[in-house]
């Protein structure tokens, strides 16, 4: 039994047609990552989540009550669903304590108490409460929001971009800390992001978005292996995708026999390789290529190599064993390619 | 400092106290008075009346001008109005028409109009777009993200508009409200037509009694104690919350309410508003010019007007922006308590009613400085006090624009301190120099007590003309007046709203 | 300094402008004569445009009101710029003349005028007249309801029916005449019944208008406001008739518009030329033929056909030069008039 899920929604400005036909579910406690490049609809997609959009045609379900359809539409605020924006979006009028019990009724009894819980819980030292936001450091400022969407204790918690404002350390201490504390809380998630790895690392369930198309969803591990096509493939990390035909359970391609996991005989495949899966070894069998460029960068270094059959590869290799410019290197592939099936 | 801002500032510093002259002057003429005179001339029944009426007229306008600004702003900027940038114009617009043509224009369809109802229904249709000026360019800039928040805590849409939208358009409300509520102490015109008795009209009775007396100067005093309490509510109000936005993105457009079913009621707002603030004066306009025909256009009377208020406006907008510049330029170059405390003495003398600074000049020229008495020199010299607040804020802006690494830049590609100025900081101040002297021009086009009581002999602006005419009750000779001066503001006004509309990035 | 080219161009353009302007050389012999006019703006154009025309000399006005004018050239003393003071009212050349500010007019221009008309030594001449009316609404009032005299608009049956102009010369005037012929303690009374009684409004026009709208039933101001209106489109006063006091009441008082020379003057020839003129009969002929519908004051002048006789107004005997409006001013502003 799915706890959120949306099924076939649509939803057009003018003549841009912002999402189409998009259906997912999520179970109750996951946490999905949605992830697409700006102009994808993953934001659009999770406004109407918020309900601070209605769809053009579809419906929205969470834990059982029909939130979006033909004929109704919630509210966003009868929704009782959290949301933290990418810039925290905190009252710049208020004080941090009145920014997290701002959707706290006036006279709850422990209110004060609460406020300091919900910073505390955040991270956050609950001296901080008689600040003004704007005193606040960026990775403060996303705890704050954090805990303000908290306190509702939401059934659903939306996280639009809330990391990517911040400086790249404190993007990923602040990542782990919401990680672990929503995981702590059991809170339902959804986190919109353009950044693969935060996706990868942070979610049970990916989804990826393409000009308004709901490309794929599963797993981390498993779109990141076995994408359904090369936008999705490219869009979790980089892809080395060769033609090639499959033959005696082996794929036939400028890289040689590589094994495959669909071993069915066809004659104009496209495969996956994820450059970490080629190793660059002396040129001894198979096939050959030139190292055309080696860029240091520290602990690795991005090789170029164009094969002899005329592809240029584009990996990394540990900067240990990079071979020079010029260097002619023979190839192994580590495990299965994938076969995108048309 | 280098040795540039040290002489900035030295200038700043003169002009800052002569800016505080008319202030020192009211201060001076009450302890000259001594109590006694005071206690006669103060402490009775008709001061009482005239802060009654003051603070009955300021308590009324300013709230309504709120409300219905708010109102329309919130037309115009969140809904799916059509036409809305069209009634965004018309909202801005009146300002284009002086206070006392729109009061001509209303005790010409309802002669019987008067006191207070009257006084406040003017006012507003006069003086609302200072409010919905700021109101409607905050509302335009707010990020929607905070609305999208308060929402999904749970507040319902017209909570969030009262929690959330409301507070942060305290700052554009109190600059609205003191901007009202100084020209409320300030006008005349409007006020004698419309049969309303305030300070500024009193003080005008006293002057025309009895010339630069003690009871003009006394009356003054309070005015001017009245416009300090104004600034210091002002002050209060505002608080010391902030109400930028946080965080470094850009924030996302704003999406428009649609109105659905209250369409119509909701287009009847700007319509009857745009009817009362421009249709009454156009009309009434239109009509004396049909009945006056071509009898009323005595050209070389009319053009000599026009001459000299041109004349006026440029050599007054074109002296208050260079009084203004050295101010601007230490206040963005050299900021400290020193300029905090120079600048808001300009602003304060910029707030004084002109009358009071006219009073001082009067009085200061004709026993002090005679040779410079009933010249052009104090006349300009009253619209440069008067004025210097509009000048100095398109001034600070436009430098701000030109930071010194600007400078630096162009030093380094070999141009010396003051090349590098001329070619970058002074080119990327001149079109706000030039929007500060366009606004003094409008202001000095508009002025009447000041011009009435310092002007030379034989000078006659549009402005004054058209209250010589309206005095006498010939509302047709005035009228060509009233269209000169509308003609010559709507660019300006035009001008205003083209540009709030940019700085929200529109 | 390049930097200073902007605001320094600005400044030398706003200089040339004030050297253009138009009474900078106010101070020079050869420059126009400057007249200090309380008259209305209308009628001495009128007066300085037939001067100019006959003797070539230029005339620039400095419009204000009477009491304005009058505090202004005293404050000014020796130094004021003003050649000639025209007044609408007595008070304010009264007021002039005590600071001792006028020359002697030459007994030709005093000729032109009966002795009634100027003040007793030739300070001053008088160049016209106007009445006190009280200007009723005719749907309001009928000619049996009328006031019989000025003091009785102090009755508390007038409360809030009759308006008045109190902060104008023209009524301050109507005030000195009353203090002249009745004393301090009945008119500071009567001030005191009006401050209760009489709606405040702003100019005579207005006041006229406000009762020919039906606002009040009646209002005291000068007559010629009347009659310029109905020669005009009569917006202003067709629902209104006029009210003659008559019988030496203090509401049938005659104001005198005055004319005297300042003793400061570089320019006398020409200013009591001016002065001259307005007070013979090219001037006064103006006030016959005119819109202005003041009186003529000049020997053997005839006023506009349509008025009411001077003759026949049986105005209050008082000398003009007796006229005070300092105490005027100071009673008002002790009764909340002004």
């Amino acid at each position: 039994m799915s706890f959120l899920s949306l099924s076939h929604v649509s939803k057009r400005y003018g003549a841009v047609e912002a999402l189409h036909d998009v259906s997912l579910t999520l179970p109750k406690g996951g946490r999905l990552a949605i992830l697409g490049p700006s102009g994808s609809g993953k934001t659009t997609l999770l406004r109407i989540i918020a309900g601070f959009e209605a769809p053009g045609t579809g419906t929205v379900l969470l834990d059982g009550e029909v939130l979006v359809d033909a004929n109704q539409h919630v509210p966003s605020h009868r929704r009782q669903i959290g949301i933290v924006m990418q810039d925290g979006a905190l009252f710049p009028h208020l004080s941090v304590a009145d920014n997290v019990g701002f959707g706290l009724a006036h006279g709850l009894a422990g209110r004060a108490s609460k406020i300091k819980e919900l910073l505390v819980m955040v991270g956050l030292d609950p001296a901080l409460g008689s600040r003004s936001p704007d005193a606040l450091s960026g990775g403060q400022q996303q705890r704050v929001a954090l805990a303000r969407a908290m306190a509702r204790a939401p059934r659903l918690m939306l996280l639009d971009e809330p990391f990517s404002a911040l400086d790249a350390t404190l993007r990923d201490t602040t990542r782990k800390a919401v990680s672990t504390l929503l995981q702590v809380a059991g809170i339902t998630t959804i986190l919109v992001t353009h950044d693969r790895s935060e996706a990868l690392s942070f979610a049970d369930q990916v989804a990826v978005m393409g000009h308004g198309h709901l490309l794929q969803q599963g797993t981390p591990q498993g779109l990141y292996r076995h994408p359904a096509n090369k936008l999705v493939a490219s869009a979790l990390g980089d892809a080395i995708v060769l033609p090639a035909r499959i033959a005696e359970g082996m794929a036939h391609c400028a890289l040689g026999k590589v094994a495959v996991n669909d071993k069915t005989a066809r004659l104009d495949a496209e495969i996956l390789l994820r450059p970490e899966q080629v190793k660059l070894t002396d040129p001894l069998t198979g096939p050959i290529g030139t190292v055309i460029e080696c860029d240091f960068a520290g602990p690795f270094c991005a090789v170029t190599v164009r094969l002899d059959g005329g592809y240029a590869l584009h990996m990394r290799q540990s900067s240990f064993n990079a071979p020079a410019q010029g260097a002619r290197v023979g190839f192994s592939i580590l495990g299965c390619a994938h076969i995108f099936t048309v | 400092m280098n040795g540039l801002t040290r002489m900035m500032a030295a200038v700043a510093l003169l002009i800052s106290i002569a800016a505080l002259v008319p202030l020192g002057f009211v201060g001076w003429v009450g302890l000259q008075a001594g109590w006694q005179m005071v206690a006669t001339l103060v402490l009775r029944p008709r001061v009482a009346e005239l802060l009654l009426n003051t603070a009955l007229l300021t308590v009324a306008t300013v709230p309504i001008c709120a409300v219905l600004s708010i109102a329309l702003a919130w037309l115009t900027e969140r809904s799916d109005l059509p036409g809305a940038r069209f009634w965004a114009w018309l909202a801005v617009a009146p300002l284009a028409v002086p206070a006392f043509v729109h009061s001509y224009a209303w005790v010409t369809v309802a002669p019987g109009l008067h006191g207070l109802g009257a006084a406040v229904l003017v006012s507003v249709l006069a003086y609302f777009p200072f409010v919905y000026l700021p109101v409607a360019a905050t509302l335009r800039r707010l990020d929607p993200a905070l609305e999208d928040n308060a929402a999904a805590l749970g507040l319902a849409p017209w909570q969030v508009f009262r929690r959330v939208v409301l507070p942060q358009l305290r700052l554009a409300l109190c600059g609205g409200a003191l901007l009202v509520g100084l020209h409320l102490l300030a006008e005349y015109g409007l006020f004698v037509m419309i049969r309303f008795d305030t300070f500024t009209t009193a003080i005008i009775d006293q002057f025309q009694s009895g010339y630069s007396g003690p009871a003009a100067n006394m009356l003054a005093m309070v005015l001017v104690v009245c416009c300090l309490v104004l600034l210091a509510t002002d002050a209060a109000a505002r608080g010391t919350t902030r109400y930028a936005r946080l965080g470094s993105g850009a924030a996302r457009t704003q999406p428009l309410t649609p109105l659905g079913s209250a369409l119509l009621p909701c287009l009847l707002v700007p319509v009857i508003t745009a009817g009362l603030t421009l249709g009454v004066p156009l009309a009434t306009l239109g009509r004396w010019l049909a009945i006056g025909g071509a009898g009323i256009w005595k050209l070389d009377e009319i053009g000599g007007a026009l001459g000299q208020t041109l004349m006026l406006a440029i050599a007054g907008g074109a002296l208050t922006v260079a009084a203004a510049i050295p101010m601007a330029f230490v206040s963005v170059r050299a900021p400290g308590l020193i300029q905090r405390v120079l600048e808001a003495s300009n602003y304060i003398a910029g707030s004084l009613p002109g009358v009071v600074v006219a009073l001082a000049l009067v009085f200061i020229t004709v026993r002090v400085a005679l040779p410079l008495y009933q010249t052009p020199v104090t006349v300009i010299a009253a619209y440069v006090l008067l004025f210097l607040p509009r000048a100095l804020l398109s001034l600070r802006a436009s430098i701000a624009q030109a930071p010194v690494d600007l400078e630096h830049a162009a030093a380094s590609l070999g141009r010396n301190p003051l090349g590098a100025l001329w070619a970058v900081t002074i080119r990327l101040a001149a079109p706000g120099a030039a929007a500060g002297m366009a606004l003094v021009a409008l202001g000095i086009t508009n002025e009447l007590t000041a011009t009435q009581l310092l002007a030379p002999t034989g000078t006659q602006t549009l402005a004054t003309a058209f209250w010589a005419y309206s005095n006498e009750i010939d509302y047709a000779a005035a009228a060509p007046y009233a269209v000169l001066m509308i003609l010559f503001a709507l660019p300006l006004t035009w001008q205003l709203h083209t540009q709030s509309q940019r700085a929200a990035g529109r | 300094m390049k930097f200073f080219a902007l605001p320094l161009a600005s400044a030398l353009l706003a200089g040339v402008l004030l050297t253009f302007a138009p009474e900078h050389a106010a101070a020079q012999a050869s420059a126009p004569l400057v007249v200090y006019n309380a008259q209305h703006v209308s009628l001495t154009k009128a007066w300085v445009e037939g001067f100019t025309r006959e003797t070539g000399i230029a005339v620039t006005l400095r419009n204000g009101s009477d009491t304005e004018l009058g505090n202004q050239i005293v404050q000014e003393g020796a130094a004021s710029p003003a050649d000639v003071f025209l007044t609408e009212n007595s008070p304010a050349i009264a007021l002039v003349e005590r600071a001792g500010l006028f020359v002697a007019l030459p007994a030709d221009t005093l000729a032109q005028v009966p002795a009634a008309f100027r003040h007793a030594s030739g300070l001053w001449v008088g160049i016209a007249a106007r009445s006190t009316v009280f200007a009723y609404n005719k749907t309001k009032l009928t000619p049996a309801q009328l006031p019989k005299s000025l003091l009785d608009l102090a009755e508390p049956g007038w409360k809030g029916r009759w308006a008045a102009s109190p902060s104008g010369a023209d009524f301050q005037a109507i005030v000195s005449a009353l203090l002249e012929t009745k004393g301090v303690p009945a008119t500071a009374i009567w001030l005191a019944a009006m401050k209760t009684n009489a709606i405040a409004i702003r100019g005579n026009g207005a006041a006229m208008k406000a009762v020919n709208a039906g606002e009040v039933d009646g209002a005291v101001i000068y007559h010629y406001y009347w009659f310029g209106d109905q020669a005009k489109t009569g917006e202003n006063s067709n629902n209104t008739g006029l009210h003659y006091f008559r019988g030496q009441d203090p509401g049938a008082f005659v104001s005198i518009s005055g004319a005297g020379v300042l003793a400061s003057s570089r320019r006398s020839v020409q200013a009591q030329a001016l002065v001259k003129w307005i007070a013979g009969p090219g001037g006064q002929a103006i006030l016959r033929t005119g819109d202005s519908f003041e009186y003529a004051v000049g020997v053997g002048a005839a006023s506009h056909p349509s008025l009411v006789p001077l003759a026949d107004l049986q105005a209050p005997l008082v000398e003009p030069s007796r006229l005070n409006s300092a105490k005027v001013a100071e009673m008002m502003i002790a009764a909340g008039l002004l």
